[in-house]
Order: structure tokens, then sequence, then C-alpha cells
């Protein structure tokens, strides 16, 4: 008799550390997945803000006129010799909608376009959700009008493009650039 | 019982080792993109940095050109490569922060020196003006190369002043030896007004920023204050005294009074300014050529000697062509 409790006993045990070893494994996987997420969501936002950042910087490069061509909280225009080739180039940075960005489950993330010269082969999704650009004059006051323009606030809006317990965490990047050719 | 308690106790722990390494690793990625963020930045800085140091450097230094690295600057370094003319100057400078570097280049041009107006070999501006013009003084309006010969350009008046008052204080002070020798514009005795606006303030300042000597109170019977293929432009800081075979090129502003003995030479456009008295006296046989403009609260000028002011538009175009200035166009910045 006291065979079959030793038995029953040890089985009740097994099956609790059993069980907490499966818990401790989930919990695991879940934390990993998590902070992976995470990291990808930071790299993903210094990688768009790497981008705008060494473009915007790069505003009026080499060109005489008005080089800012559209300013608009969402669409941003400038003429600049981008890519230092000597030719001037028309850059374009706008947003899509949501539908775009159809290869990630995140339903609300777009897809950031670059348009140099009308090319509007378009990259990843990056989870970017929103972006806004403002603009300042001399004295750091919003302005619209182009000819005051002197810096260039972005902001930007950036979610997991994975789904991470249910939801989609997200970060904030705000950078306000000076182009030194306006 | 023991053996099995043992594994359980093994897996466990192999699983959160296994998972503290994963989000170590992790922690470590998200801490290296930051710092990442964080060099490129700093690199960035330190290069546009680099950039304002040498334009500053240049500024003092106006034949500066070629290599210089490994300039030290907030814990990273930046190298700097200088190159082209005045006129398209190209400045790279490269930020190196722990391993992570970034380029800037700029062009930029060298702006020209400003030239006041000139509107005769002598200018005199003044509230309150005192004039003494003996010995074999001679003031010449009419244009006049470096070397004696006639110049292109039409006459100007010989002294120009501001008011009909000033002028007409101006003609009946001169002695009638003297008046003869105040030729230009209409003949002697050659005074006019002019109707001048330059802010003299604000010119003398650009002056002396630009300056490529500086000198002191004190008097000079030796040495060479630009030459003609190599004008420069001199700032004068309190009362000063040429004398000897003292002599200079470019654009001259004395900010104090001024005494010329002996055989001074200056070609270009000598400024004495102040904001109240000024005296200049005038011995020997020195002579300038280009324009003479003496502006202050009160002016003083006294002659016995035999110098001579002569207006000549090649000596001021030399001046205009050869000078350089401090200040800098930045024709692109590359970032």
């Amino acid at each position: 008799m006291s065979t079959i409790f030793d038995i029953i006993g040890s089985t009740l045990i097994a099956g609790v550390f059993l069980l907490l070893m499966i818990n401790l494994s989930t919990y695991s996987t879940q934390s990993k997945a998590a902070s992976d997420s995470e990291l990808i969501l930071i790299n993903n936002a210094k990688t768009l803000a790497d981008i705008l950042n060494s473009d915007l910087r790069k505003v009026g490069f080499k060109y005489t006129g008005t080089s800012i061509l559209t300013a608009e909280p969402k669409k941003f225009s400038f003429f600049s010799d981008i890519d230092n080739n000597g030719s001037t180039d028309a850059v374009t940075y706008t947003l899509s909608d949501s539908l775009k960005a159809d290869g990630t489950p995140n339903p609300r993330d777009k897809i950031l376009y670059r348009i140099v010269n009308g090319d509007t082969s378009k990259g990843p999704s990056l989870g970017l959700v929103d972006l806004k650009f403002s603009y300042l004059n001399q004295l750091g006051q919003t302005t619209n009008t182009i000819s005051e323009i002197t810096y260039i606030k972005t902001e930007l809006w950036v979610e997991t493009t994975e789904t991470v317990d249910g939801t989609y965490p997200f970060t904030y990047w705000e950078m306000t650039i000076n182009p030194r050719n306006l | 019982m023991g053996k099995a308690v043992l594994i359980l106790a093994l897996g466990i722990s192999a699983i959160i080792g296994v998972l503290i390494i994963n989000l170590n690793a992790n922690a470590t990625s998200g801490v290296e993109t930051t710092v990442d963020m964080f060099k490129s930045t700093k690199a960035r800085l330190i290069a546009n940095s680099g950039i304002e140091v040498y334009l500053e450097k240049l500024r003092r230094n106006k034949t500066l050109s070629g290599k210089f690295p490994g300039n030290s600057l907030f814990e990273g370094s930046f190298d700097i490569a200088i190159s082209g003319p005045d006129s398209q100057m190209v400045i790279q400078s490269q930020g190196n922060y722990y391993g992570t570097r970034h380029k800037s280049i700029v062009t930029a041009r060298r702006a020209g020196v400003i030239i006041p107006p000139v509107n005769s070999a002598l200018y005199l501006s003044a509230q309150n003006l005192k004039v003494k013009l003996q010995g074999n003084i001679e003031i010449d309006g009419n244009d006049t190369n470096m070397n004696g010969t006639p110049g292109p350009n039409p006459s100007l008046p010989g002294i120009a002043v501001d008011t009909p008052g000033d002028s007409a204080y101006v003609v009946k002070e001169l002695k009638p030896k003297v008046s003869k020798d105040i030729k230009g514009y209409g003949g002697p005795p050659s005074v006019h007004t002019v109707n001048d606006s330059t802010d003299w303030h604000a010119l003398s300042e650009h002056y002396i920023f630009a300056a490529d000597l500086s000198l002191t109170t004190g008097t000079y019977s030796t040495g060479t204050f630009g030459t003609v293929s190599q004008p420069k432009i001199t700032y004068v800081t309190g009362n000063v005294h040429f004398s000897g075979n003292a002599s200079g090129s470019g654009i001259m502003v004395v900010n104090g009074n001024l005494t010329m003995s002996g055989n001074f030479r200056f070609n270009g456009i000598l400024i004495v300014y102040g904001n109240s008295t000024i005296d200049v006296k005038v011995v020997g046989n020195g002579g300038i050529y280009g324009a003479t403009i003496l502006v202050g609260q009160s002016v003083d000028i006294q002659s016995t000697g035999n110098a001579s002011f002569f207006y000549s538009s090649q000596a001021i175009k030399n001046a205009q062509t050869n000078l350089k200035s401090s200040r800098f166009e930045i024709l692109s910045w590359w970032e």
C-alpha cells in the first residue's frame, strides 16, 4: 500500500516540476521575444532617424535657389545634390497609408517614402506608424513661410511590426535639424 | 529521488541561464545602438567644429593651406585638408571619435575687402576742423600713378570736407604759396564739399577684424607695412610716428594721432579715425599715394615739410585687388 502512495506522490511531484519547467520555458521564450522585439524597435527607429538625419542636413546643398519645395506636416520636398555627384536632385519625404505596408502583422504601420528624382520604389516598413514635420524660423518659432525656414523638426512614432503579448510596443523619436545650406 | 531533483535543478538552471544570456545580449545590443548614435553624433560635431576652428585660423593666416591631421578635440580628433583658391576654398574635415568617423566638406569663398568711397586726395571730416598747412606740401586730386605719371581716372578734389563752412574755412586758412599746390578738380585751390555718409566706425571695425599687422603706440623709423605686390591691412592702435624710411602699402587704419616725418611713403588708403580729437602732423618728405581720410570729432592737421598727398586710383585698385579680408562666405556645407 505504501508503495502505491510512493508512486502517486512521486508522480505528483514530478508533474509539478514538469509544469514548472514548461512554464519557465514558455516565460523564457516570451521574454526573449519581447526583448528581441524591443531591440528591433530601437534599431528600426534609429535606422529611420539616421536616414532622415543624413538627408535633412543636406537640404539645399549646392543649390542656389529656394531649396525647399514643399513644407507640410506629412510631406517635405527639397533640392540638394544629395549624393554629391554634381547634379541637383529633388528629394521628397512622405508617408504611405497603412495599406501599403501589407507585409507585416501590424495594421497601423506605414512606409516612409524617400523619393529621389521621381523614383518611388518603396522600402520596408520598419514599423513607422506616424511622421510629422514642423518648421521653425531663426527664432525657433513655428513658420509656414518657406523662405523663413531655418530648422526642421521631425517626429517619428515607431511600433514593432510583430505583436508582443497582443500589443505593439512603440517608441517616439524627435530631432530638430538646422540644415547649414539654407 | 535525489538524482531526479538534481536533474530538474540542472534543467531549470540551464533554462534560466539561457534566458539571462539572451536578455543580456539584447540589452547589450540596445546599449550599443544608443552608443553608436552618440558616437556618430559626436564624430559629426567634432568634424564640424574642426572646420570652424580652421576657418578661424584662416582668418588670421591668409595663406594657410594643406593637410593638418590629428587635432585633438572633445576626447576625439579631427583631420583637416584645405585646398583651392580663395574664391573656391575647399575645407575637408574628418572627425574621429572612438572608431567612428564623420566627414564634413565645406566650400567657402573669402570675401573681398571693402574699399571706402574715395572722393578726394585728402578728406577731412570733423565737427571742429583746424587746418594749418605750411611748407611745400602738395595735395593733388588729379589721378596719379604710384610712379608719378598721370593716372586714367577723372580728377577729384584735392581736399574734400563735409560742409560749405568747412570749405570756406580751409580756403581762408591756406596761404597763397600753399593754395596753388592744392590741385585737382576745379583747379587750385581744389577744396570742395562732398556728401559722404560712410559709417567710418563700422568700416574701421571691418579693417581691424581683417588686419594683417597690428602696431602699437610708438615711433617707426624703419619697417615695411606691406608692399605693392603684397599689400597689407595695418591697424595702429594709439599714437604713431612714422619716420625715416618706413613704408607701407594697402590700407592703414590709425586709431589715434599720426605724425609723419622723414621719407615715409604709403601706397593705398590711409584712414586716421577716432571718436575724439585727432592730431595729424606732417613734416619731412613723406608721400601718400591713394587717398588720405581723417575722421574724428575734432581734426587738427598741421604740415611744415614737403609732404605729398596724391589721389591714385592705381594704388587704391592695387589694394582692392590684392588685399584679403577675414570674412568667409560659405558656399556649401556637406555633413
